[in-house]
């Protein structure tokens, strides 16, 4: 399952590199979300995919073997990222929302000549 | 007493924040009232000078480190006294005299701000216990000096002095930041009384070349001498009261100081003694030369201070016990003569208007006090008795005399340098005081008896001060005993006195006044002379030879910025995915040892298959998809599926995270999307080629990475202590819950803040541009 | 946008958003939920609500300024980190404690607690920011 999870991840960022490299702003942040979602899915890979267990301590047990689950660690992880993902989301899209309106232009080669000589 | 001292020079940083105060209560008064700071220090050294044994040196440790082994503590012996009398004392008269000379000027605050920095800067450094503190405050002292020559930063030359001088001696401070770090590294302390203590010295250590060429360097630079010394005549742009502090007691001085300091690790090896002799004297003597034939007073004096400092530079090159004795006494002696004839300067500039010493004449009548403070400071210049020049200069003479190989070429060099210090003493006085011309009277614009006693004070204290010193020496002989002890290593008790008796050293000096009285009266075929020898050399004009290699520079770099930082962003990251994924491949695939086999893998599940293929699907189809709402909509599917594979392997938390999160971005860009452009093609068609090679080899390449990370998995995970300890210490069942907001409850502190400024970003892009863009239209 | 169904379905949507909300914020340390994902589940149901009703409408119904709910929220977490340090412990331990209330109901809550509240109040405050001021100047509204 690795393996395929592996490839998946490799598709991802294969995707999202195409995207970040084309000149249209909508595609570079679409490109921007890719990437994000596949690093999130390659910290979970590495959090280990071998069992299927919750991560929670059961209702009469005071602790838990940490064997017996993936290490949690990487859903903290990963949690911190979605959420701070979508704060970024938010943000970028605002930026260019305002960088449409100021350029009047989505072609981020046209940006180099916006700057301020 | 250390300890002492160590608050009083932290209350000279520490009063800059007093300053606004005081400036609103008694503008004028500001220089007064800071000045009580450097007296305080003062009567404290001049206790512990008092107190001093000749053979010991106080410690002040502090428990305040910056690293460890950086401590900031305090060393107080023979040296750091001399230098820190000079810098406290002058820096007191400064002061004082600043609060007349800068008053009603603008920007006062800032003057006493850099000026206060300054002092306390220089006086740590003089004071450091540590390298590396000594560097850091050497440092400050650069950066203080830099402000200070730019004080007047409406004029184009004074921002190019002060630019010079901050580059300059800033390369020096970064030589001296490498010799400090080589240093440390070869005798693992940076403590300068351990090193003393120990009897450290590098002179048989491989790298002791390279160290003792860093410090050189950075003494040099800092200490103005050949061919960094054109700095010193630039700045004195700076208003007066900083051309006289930064000439007699501090800044150019630093650097003697640090080669004093510094000799018992790096001194008395042929190449110390040749590379001081031969900096120090060319200085010495193109100094003295170039100072014959200025005009401005300003000007005359910053030469003969760069000579001076070549003189002491020098003396500490000859190396023998009379030799540094000598250098000590002369940069006493320099540094209140110096002090005083700057401050008289800018008594004169203010009083006359000018400081042109051709355009000024018979001030005696209406500045009697000035003339007798000139007086006496000029004849301690020249060296005549009974001030402590004449002290100084014979002991130069001695020294130089019974140098063993060179003495041939310094004795001449060194009388030389002599008779035109002569001749440039009696020249400017007589310009100034004494010479007649009838159709010109010069005017006063304030007459001296309206100056405040403050402006006065400063050099009637430095010229009775060399006096007193000449007729009673015995004052700084125990000083000069321990320093010497410390620098040399020698237990010798050093005598001072006047009268030498009759011996070569006299007939040197007398010879040295007679030839500065026959260049005196023969100053203006001299002065032709040595103008049309400055003509010549014009095409070497080092200051332009400066600033062309600067510019140089300067547009070299933007070039190269241009090419590099061309603007294109996609440019950009080719370059940075291909140089990371080649450099990265070159490490990674040297690992070859591990055995792939599929069964360290886990099994396949259908469904997890099943959901992978149709985020699969979904992502290529955002990819090509030719309509923004599709391409979101796929997006979207790609991460609810990918959260779905969050749910089949346990993280719930996790899989709800992600699925609410995906949904507000979706609303978001949807919100945001028919305010934007349909996709276009912008791109040729090689391009998308290229573009799909170079995405391909970027999934590959972390394919492969995450294959082999997966195989080297360790064994040991840090969320162990986490799952074990979730309830008894969390209180918590939700494992991931707990790590959260119990043990990680930081980070996740860290992340709120994060994204309230993600919103506020949104807040203020959104918003402010439709202020902006209502602006325009009304202006329209 | 003017359809009723769509209105009622929106309001009973909300209800049920911030039950279901409240609910993930109070089980959150001991089973899935927590304060985030209650936040922003609560945030969807008001989102849906500002998408039929207009921005103002859910202005209304936070009856503060966004911005005041952010600042609340992290407001909280302050007072969740300042608690141990007046209790002479290091800032943000989790200090736990049992509180009896009436009808012999046991409550055991502690620090961890207050830390997950304040980030609700945020969440909601700092997405419901986002969203308002996208919809106000893009003109969603109408």
């Amino acid at each position: 399952m690795e393996l395929i999870i592996a490839i998946f991840i490799g598709l991802l960022f294969a995707c999202g590199v195409y995207l970040i490299l084309r000149r249209s702003i909508v595609k570079v942040i679409l490109g921007i979300f890719v990437l994000s979602n596949a690093t999130n899915l390659i910290i979970f890979l590495a959090g280990g995919i071998k069992s299927e267990a919750v991560a929670f301590i059961p209702d009469d047990a005071e602790s838990l073997n940490p064997e017996l689950i993936n290490d949690p660690m990487a859903q903290v992880l990963i949690l911190k990222a979605i959420v701070i993902g979508l704060g970024i989301a938010a943000y970028i899209l605002a930026l260019k929302y305002r960088y449409f309106e100021v350029t009047g232009t989505h072609d981020l080669d046209q940006l180099k000549n916006t700057d301020q000589k | 007493m250390a300890n002492l001292l160590t608050v009083l020079i932290a209350s000279l940083f520490l009063a800059t924040l007093a300053i606004p105060v005081i400036y609103r209560l008694r503008t004028n008064g500001t220089g007064t009232f800071l000045a009580l700071f450097p007296l305080l220090i003062f009567i404290l050294l001049g206790y512990l000078l008092i107190t001093l044994n000749p053979f010991e040196a106080g410690i002040g440790d502090s428990s305040i480190a910056i690293l460890e082994g950086m401590e900031l503590s305090l060393r107080v012996d023979g040296l750091s006294l001399i230098f820190g009398l000079l810098i406290s004392g002058i820096g007191f008269l400064i002061l004082l005299y600043s609060s007349f000379y800068m008053a009603n000027q603008e920007r006062q605050k800032s003057f006493y701000l850099y000026l206060m920095i300054f002092m306390g800067a220089m006086l740590a450094l003089v004071f450091s216990n540590n390298l590396i503190t000594l560097f850091i405050f050497w440092e400050i002292t650069s950066v203080a000096s830099f402000f200070l020559i730019g004080y007047n930063h409406h004029r184009e030359k004074s921002r190019q002095a002060a630019f010079q001088a901050l580059i300059i001696t800033a390369v020096g401070g970064l030589a001296l930041l490498f010799a400090v770090i080589l240093t440390g590294n070869i005798t693992g302390t940076y403590r300068i009384s351990e090193i003393i203590s120990e009897g450290i010295h590098l002179g048989n250590h491989s790298r002791y070349p390279l160290i003792l060429s860093l410090v050189i360097i950075a003494a040099v630079t800092k200490s103005a001498q050949f061919p960094f010394h054109f700095w010193l005549p630039g700045a004195m742009q700076a208003p007066t009261p900083i051309s006289a502090y930064l000439h007699s007691a501090t800044m150019v001085n630093a650097g003697i100081f640090l080669l004093l300091r510094l000799y018992p690790l790096l001194g008395g090896t042929i190449m110390w003694k040749y590379s001081l002799l031969i900096t120090g004297s060319i200085t010495m003597f193109l100094g003295a030369f170039s100072s014959m034939g200025q005009k401005d007073l300003k000007r005359i004096l910053a030469f003969t201070t760069i000579s001076a400092l070549g003189t002491m530079m020098l003396l500490i090159g000859i190396d023998t016990v009379n030799s540094i004795k000598a250098a000590l006494v002369f940069f006493i002696v320099h540094g209140l003569y110096k002090g005083g004839l700057f401050m008289i300067t800018g008594i004169i500039d203010k009083s006359t208007g000018t400081r042109d010493i051709y355009q000024l004449n018979n001030l005696t009548k209406s500045m009697p006090f000035t003339a007798l403070f000139t007086f006496l400071a000029v004849i301690s210049m020249a060296g005549l008795p009974p001030m402590l020049g004449f002290i100084g200069k014979e002991l130069i003479y001695e020294a130089t005399i019974q140098m063993p190989q060179l003495s041939w070429i310094i004795v001449p060099l060194g009388v030389g340098a002599n008779i035109i210090m002569v001749a440039i003493s009696i020249t400017v006085f007589y310009e100034l005081f004494i010479y007649q011309k009838k159709k010109i009277t010069t005017k006063l614009l304030i007459k001296e008896k309206a100056f405040p006693t403050s402006f006065l004070v400063g050099p009637a204290i430095l010229a009775f001060m060399g006096l007193l010193l000449g007729i009673a020496p015995e004052i700084l002989e125990n000083a000069i005993s321990n320093s010497i002890y410390f620098i040399r290593g020698q237990s010798i008790k050093i005598t001072l006195s006047l009268w030498h008796g009759f011996n070569e050293v006299l007939l040197l000096s007398i010879l040295t006044i007679a030839g500065g009285v026959i260049l005196f009266l023969l100053r203006k075929p001299a002065n032709r002379f040595i103008a049309h020898i400055l003509n010549l050399f014009d095409i070497y004009h080092l200051p332009s030879i400066f600033n062309n290699l600067v510019n140089t520079y300067l547009k070299v770099t933007s070039r190269n910025t241009e090419r590099i930082q061309h603007g294109y962003h996609r440019f950009y990251l080719m370059t940075f995915f291909l140089v990371t994924i080649a450099i990265t491949s070159l490490h990674l695939f040297k690992i070859t040892d591990i055995p792939f086999s599929l069964q360290y893998f886990s099994p396949v599940k259908p469904h997890v298959l099943l959901l992978i293929i149709i985020a699969s699907i979904a992502v290529l189809f955002a990819v090509f998809t030719k309509t923004r709402l599709s391409a979101i909509l796929a997006m979207g599917l790609t991460g609810y599926s990918i959260g779905l594979i969050y749910l089949f392997y346990g993280a719930v938390d996790l899989a709800i995270t992600q699925f609410l999160a995906e949904t507000i971005i979706m609303v978001i860009f949807v919100m945001v999307i028919y305010y934007l452009p349909t996709f276009a093609v912008l791109s040729t068609r090689t391009s998308r080629i290229r573009d799909a090679i170079i995405s391909i080899i970027t999934g590959l390449f972390i394919t492969l990475v995450i294959l082999k990370a997966e195989l080297i998995k360790p064994d040991y995970r840090v969320s162990d202590f986490f799952t074990e300890n979730s309830y008894t210490l969390g209180e918590g069942k939700n494992i991931v819950n707990t790590i959260l907001v119990d043990f990680r409850a930081l980070d996740t502190l860290g992340e709120m803040f994060v994204i309230t400024m993600a919103a506020a970003g949104v807040f203020s892009l959104f918003k402010f541009q439709i202020k902006r863009l209502k602006e325009r239209k009304k202006d329209s | 946008m003017q359809n009723i169904i769509l209105q009622k379905t929106a309001k009973l949507i909300l209800i049920i958003m911030t039950a279901a909300s409240l609910w993930l914020l109070i089980r959150g340390h001991n089973n899935p939920g927590g304060g985030f994902i209650a936040g922003i589940v609560a945030a969807t149901g008001l989102i849906l609500y500002a998408i039929v009703f207009g921005s103002q409408k859910v202005e209304k119904l936070l009856k503060y300024n966004t911005r005041n709910w952010i600042g609340s929220g992290l407001a909280i977490i302050l007072v969740s980190i300042i608690i141990p340090i007046a209790l002479g412990e290091p800032p943000m331990t989790a200090m736990w404690t049992t509180i009896s209330l009436p009808f012999s109901i046991s409550l055991h809550t502690g620090t961890p607690h207050i830390f997950e509240t304040g980030v609700y109040i945020s969440v909601i405050g700092i997405i419901l920011s986002i969203i308002i001021t996208i919809m106000e100047v893009l003109k969603w509204n109408s």
